[in-house]
């Protein structure tokens, strides 16, 4: 836990020591790439909006990763490894190959995230590109009860605090970063609502 | 002064938020707790330095503001992850997104026009300010406590054993806590040092990852406050050796290439290539 932890750092090093060097635009004003070239980027669903196909593709992964977990044997053996690792084991699951295969799959699926952001959203890399999406995520992951469509749905919310964030900013001057303390407060609830459940139960 | 003895005052007055939270952060690892909301505390207590001194505060109370702010925030996750027994990393996630969003809210609120300079630590020993020093003596002070008091091995045993804590009816949930709230009070001055002594004002999001820093230094020092207090000052040096090289042309490289280098060698620590080495072994385990 605490090497992949670490490793976040390093791939915010290697992307902010890249786009102040090698990456760097050809304009060198800022330490950002050039813009992906317009052939590149994602076809919007919505004209005129910011949903991109990428959006599509996030719902249908949950979808999709929901029925594996719930439908497949490989996803049994995966919840199984995840419920008791020992137990698994012992009914001649391969615990390690189990692990490796999220693992793998987990890391695909972010990278898949940090893409769509940038041929979607952004269509450059810049310093700080990911403020802390993967914090967030992880959050999401515990609000959804580790469920793929609960966290797809936390998801949805964080997105809509922080759009909605930033239009306070735009219409009364609020400062968008209140955002921030509003999460916040939903990951204590979050974490502070299991426990006080069953504390009455 | 000699400029290697003003070169060495430069290194530890940089080392000495990260002297800080290291030593807070190997505290709470020690008693089981990993605790990422150090970030949000330094920046907390940068905040409540810039805070008090901006209303005319002197600096004791500027330092002792932002002591009580990293207290306040380590409170709150104290609270997610001993009290309530939630995930350690999202709860440090809850605490740094609160730090940032409340210090830049009220920043933008009340500070933004006419930015005030804050109250400088005046200097103890050369240039180095009595909170330079505290730093300096953290560690081997969290050392001695770990390491050769009953209380340090009790706590000792929450990170390690749980299980072998409850059975000696060592009070788990009392040791994570007070270790936590300690490491606040740390962090929160480590904030401190930020804004009155390596700059003069508040900057949203200034602590700068300088927290994460810490927490990659306490995996490089093995769990030992002396090795990851060591391992902060030698970044001091490197941080401080950098920007002379970069003033003097010398240095192509940009300097955030330089932040990677805790992450990887704290990495190179943790696969094995300085010998074995093992995290305490309830890190990041609740209590049943």
């Amino acid at each position: 836990m605490l090497a992949t932890l670490l490793l976040n750092f390093v791939a915010v090093g290697l992307v902010a020591t890249a786009v102040h060097s090698f990456l760097q635009e050809r304009a060198r004003t800022f330490p950002q790439t050039d813009a992906v070239p317009a052939g590149a980027s994602l076809p919007m669903l919505l004209p005129g909006t910011r949903v991109h196909l990428g959006v599509a593709a996030a719902a249908a992964l949950a979808l999709a990763f929901r029925w594996f977990l719930r439908a497949t044997n490989a996803g049994f053996r995966m919840r199984a490894v995840g419920a008791n690792r020992e137990a698994a084991a012992l009914a001649g699951i391969r615990v390690a190959r189990i692990r490796l295969a999220a693992f793998l799959a987990s890391g695909a699926v972010a990278g898949l995230g940090g893409a769509v952001e940038l041929t979607g959203v952004t269509g450059r890399l810049y310093e700080s590109f990911s403020s802390g999406y993967g914090f967030l995520g992880l959050a999401a992951a515990v609000i959804g009860r580790l469920d793929p469509v609960g966290t797809a749905a936390a998801c949805a919310a964080f997105g809509a605090l922080q759009s909605a964030g930033m239009l306070l900013e735009r219409r009364f001057g609020v400062s968008s970063v209140a955002v921030l303390v509003l999460e916040a407060l939903l990951l204590a609830a979050a974490l502070a609502l299991p426990r006080w459940r069953r504390a009455r139960a | 002064m000699s400029p290697t003895v003003s070169f060495a005052l430069n290194a530890i007055a940089a080392a000495t938020p990260l002297l800080l939270c290291a030593t807070g952060e190997a505290l709470t690892e020690k008693a089981g707790v990993i605790n990422i909301g150090i970030e949000g505390e330094l920046l907390a207590g940068a905040f409540a330095a810039y805070a008090a001194s901006a209303s005319g505060a002197p600096a004791w109370l500027a330092c002792a503001a932002a002591a009580g702010a990293g207290a306040l925030l380590s409170a709150l996750f104290g609270l997610l992850t001993v009290a309530v027994r939630g995930d350690q990393i999202v709860a440090g996630t809850a605490v740094n997104l609160l730090a940032l969003g409340a210090t830049g809210a009220a920043f933008r609120l009340w500070w933004l026009e006419g930015g005030l300079a804050a109250a400088a630590l005046s200097p103890a020993i050369g240039s180095l300010t009595w909170l330079d020093l505290a730093a300096l003596a953290s560690p081997p002070a969290a050392a001695a406590f770990l390491f050769r008091t009953s209380w340090g091995l009790r706590l000792r045993a929450c990170g390690e054993s749980l299980s072998d804590a409850r059975a000696l009816a060592i009070p788990a949930s009392r040791y994570r806590a007070a270790a936590v709230t300690a490491s606040g009070v740390l962090c929160g001055l480590g904030g401190a040092a930020l804004t009155l002594e390596l700059s003069t004002t508040f900057v949203e999001g200034m602590s700068a990852g300088r927290g994460f820093v810490a927490l990659a230094l306490v995996a490089f020092g093995r769990w030992n406050p002396l090795f990851a207090g060591a391992a902060a000052l030698a970044f001091g040096v490197l941080d401080a050796l950098q920007y002379r090289l970069q003033a003097a042309g010398l240095l192509r490289l940009p300097p955030q290439a330089l932040l990677m280098l805790p992450y990887v060698a704290s990495l190179a620590v943790l696969a094995g290539f300085a010998g074995r080495t093992r995290p305490p072994a309830d890190l990041g385990r609740a209590e049943e």
